[in-house]
C-alpha cells in the first residue's frame, strides 16, 4: 500500500509489475475501492502487464473531499497518479462511475492513454439514470450507507449470484460499509448530478476502445452505452451474457477476458474499432469470443416480424389489440 | 482503516467489556457535551433565520444520543476507568479547540464556518464499527447502538454539508476547502488516538 500527494490530497495506489511492461490502470466503481480488482491483478501482472489500482478522491484510504468533486477533478488526479508513477500511456479500464471518469480522462488526455475499456460507462443522464441517481441519492443522505448498499446489491448482481453467496454478503456489505464514508459517496453522486452530458466530446477519443455492457444492467443500459460506441470512431460494443451491473465483480473471468484480447489487439495494431455490437461469449474458454447480435441489441425483447391477418383463436386471446398487427421485428442485425 | 489489523482484533476481543464501553461511552457523552453547549448559542439567533431550524434540531438530538448514552451503556464500577476517561475528555476538547466556538460572539462569518466544519467532522469521523473486526457481531444493544449513531450522524450531517455550501460567508472556495479540511484532520486524529490509547489500556 503507498500513498501519493496530489492537489493536496492523499490517494492511496497499489502498483504491481515489471517497470518495463505495458501499464494497465483500473478505475473503480462508485462504492468500490482498489481491493475489488483483486481477482484482475495478478492475471494480468502474470500476462505482463504493470497493473496500477486506487481509491479515488472521496474512496477507501484515499483522502475524502467534502465540498467540492467533478469527474474533471478525479481524471486530472489520475493524469497526476500516472504521470508521477511514470506510466506511459497505459490502458485505462473503468466501470460505472469509474468508466466515467475513464471516458473524461479520454477526453481531456487525448495522447495520455493506449486504449480505453468502458465498462457499465456513460456520458451522459438521460431521463432514467437521472432518476435512478436522484432516489440513491435521497436514500444515502435520509436513510445511509446501507440503504445505498442494499440497492445497488439487487441492480450489481444476479439472481444467481446473490443466492450462490448468500452466505458471503454480509461480510462483503459490512466491508464496504466500513470502507466509505456517507459524506464522501454524496460527494461523488453529486459530482455525477452536476455533470453536463459530454456525449458531444466522445469525438475526441481517438484511442481505441472496448465499450462493455451487462446483458441485464439497469443501471446503465444498454442505450448509454451505445451512445458511446456510436460517438467513440475506434470502439465496439460488446454485451456480458447474464450478467447485470456489476460484471466485473460476477463475470471476472469472462471481463479479463474481453480486456485481455482487446489490449493484445491493439499492441498487434490488429484491433478492428468498427463501432460494431457484439455479444461475449458467456464460456471463458469458448470460441469464438466475440458473438454476432441477433436482432436489435437495444431491445429487451425481440418480438418476430410480422405483417398480417391474426388467426381468429389468436385474436380471441389478443382482445383489445385490433385485428391487424403490424411489427416490422426487432430491426437492425450485428 | 486508521488501526491496524492487529488492534482491530483486539478491539473486537474487548469491546463488550464495562470498562471499555464506559470510555467510549464518556468519550462520546463528552464530545455531544461540547458540541450541545456550541449549538445552544444558535438559540438566541431569530428563528426566521434560515440554519435555525436545522442546528436547533441538532441540539435537541446530541442531548437525546446523550440520555440514550447513558442507557445502553454497561457502566464500569472501576473508578480509574473516570479518571482516565476524564483526562482524555479534558484533553480531547482542548485538541478541537471548542472553547474558540463558545468564547467568541456569534456571527455568520469564517468562525461559524469553522464550527460547521468541525461539526460535519464530528458526523463523519467517529465510526466505531469499521474499526472492529468484521467477524465481530453487532447484535449487542452498546453495539447496535454504535451502529444506529453512525447513521444518525448521517442525517444529521446534511446540514453541515448544505450549509458549507451555502452559507454566506466572504471565503473563497479554496479557503472552504482548507478550513474544513484541517477540521476534518483534527477529529480524525483525536478518534484515532482515542481508539489507539483504548486498545492500548485494556
Amino acid at each position: 500500500m503507498a500513498f501519493l500527494t496530489v492537489e493536496d490530497h492523499r490517494i492511496r495506489y497499489e502498483l504491481e509489475g515489471a517497470g518495463d511492461a505495458v501499464p494497465l490502470v483500473f478505475v473503480n466503481g462508485l462504492t468500490q475501492a482498489a481491493h475489488l480488482w483483486g481477482a484482475y491483478v495478478p492475471q494480468f501482472v502474470g500476462k505482463g502487464y504493470r497493473v496500477l489500482t486506487f481509491d479515488m478522491l472521496g474512496q477507501g484510504e484515499s483522502d475524502k473531499p467534502v465540498l467540492f468533486s467533478d469527474f474533471d477533478r478525479q481524471a486530472r488526479t489520475m493524469a497526476a497518479l500516472i504521470e508521477a508513477l511514470g506510466l506511459e500511456r497505459p490502458f485505462v479500464a473503468g466501470i460505472s462511475f469509474g468508466g466515467a471518469v475513464a471516458l473524461r480522462y479520454a477526453i481531456l488526455y487525448p495522447d495520455g492513454l493506449r486504449g480505453l475499456v468502458a465498462m457499465g460507462a456513460f456520458s451522459e443522464l438521460d431521463g432514467r439514470l437521472k432518476w435512478i441517481g436522484e432516489n440513491l441519492f435521497t436514500g444515502l443522505a435520509a436513510v445511509g450507507t446501507e440503504y445505498l448498499q442494499n440497492w445497488f446489491m439487487a441492480f450489481n448482481f444476479s439472481s444467481r449470484w446473490l443466492e450462490d453467496n448468500d452466505a458471503a454478503i454480509p461480510a462483503m456489505r459490512r466491508r464496504g460499509y466500513s470502507l466509505n464514508d456517507q459524506y464522501a459517496l454524496q460527494n461523488l453522486m453529486e459530482a455525477v448530478a452536476n455533470c453536463p452530458s459530454f456525449s458531444h466530446e466522445l469525438p475526441a477519443i481517438r484511442v481505441p476502445a472496448l465499450i462493455v455492457n451487462g446483458e441485464y444492467d439497469y443501471v446503465t443500459h444498454r442505450g448509454l452505452h451505445d451512445i458511446l460506441r456510436a460517438g467513440i470512431a475506434r470502439s465496439r460494443l460488446v454485451i456480458v451474457q447474464h450478467a447485470c451491473h456489476a460484471f466485473t465483480l460476477e463475470y471476472p473471468e469472462v471481463t479479463t477476458r474481453l480486456i485481455d484480447d482487446f489490449m493484445g489487439k491493439v499492441l498487434r495494431e490488429e484491433w478492428p474499432g468498427d463501432q460494431s455490437t457484439w455479444v461475449a461469449n458467456d464460456d471463458p474458454q469458448g470460441e469464438p469470443l466475440y458473438l454476432p447480435v441477433l436482432g436489435n441489441p437495444l431491445r429487451a425483447i425481440q418480438p418476430a416480424a410480422f405483417t398480417g391477418e391474426v388467426p381468429e383463436k389468436k385474436r380471441q386471446s389478443t382482445k383489445g389489440m385490433h385485428g391487424k398487427i403490424r411489427n416490422r421485428g426487432g430491426g437492425q442485425g450485428a | 482503516m486508521i488501526v491496524d489489523p492487529k488492534t482491530s482484533e483486539h478491539l473486537g476481543r474487548i469491546i463488550l467489556e464495562r470498562d471499555t464501553q464506559t470510555r467510549i461511552a464518556c468519550f462520546l457523552i463528552g464530545l455531544k457535551q461540547a458540541n450541545a453547549a456550541a449549538l445552544a448559542r444558535v438559540e438566541f439567533q431569530p428563528m426566521a433565520w434560515e440554519p435555525y431550524a436545522l442546528l436547533h434540531g441538532q441540539l435537541c438530538r446530541e442531548i437525546e444520543l446523550i440520555g440514550l448514552l447513558q442507557r445502553v451503556t454497561e457502566w464500569s464500577l472501576n473508578p480509574a476507568v473516570y479518571v482516565r476517561a476524564a483526562w482524555s475528555s479534558a484533553r480531547l476538547l482542548n485538541d478541537l479547540q471548542f472553547v474558540r466556538f463558545l468564547a467568541a460572539p456569534f456571527g455568520v462569518d469564517a468562525g461559524l464556518y469553522r464550527y460547521l466544519g468541525l461539526a460535519h467532522a464530528l458526523y463523519a469521523h467517529l465510526r466505531f464499527i469499521p474499526v472492529l473486526p468484521l467477524e465481530v457481531p453487532l447484535e449487542h444493544r452498546f453495539l447496535d447502538f454504535l451502529r444506529t449513531l453512525e447513521a444518525v450522524h448521517g442525517r444529521e450531517m446534511q446540514a453541515q454539508i448544505a450549509l458549507l455550501r451555502k452559507l454566506p460567508v466572504s471565503l473563497s472556495d479554496r479557503e472552504k476547502e482548507s478550513i474544513v479540511g484541517e477540521e476534518s484532520r483534527r477529529v480524525r486524529e483525536v478518534f484515532r488516538r482515542f481508539v489507539e490509547e483504548l486498545a492500548a489500556s485494556a
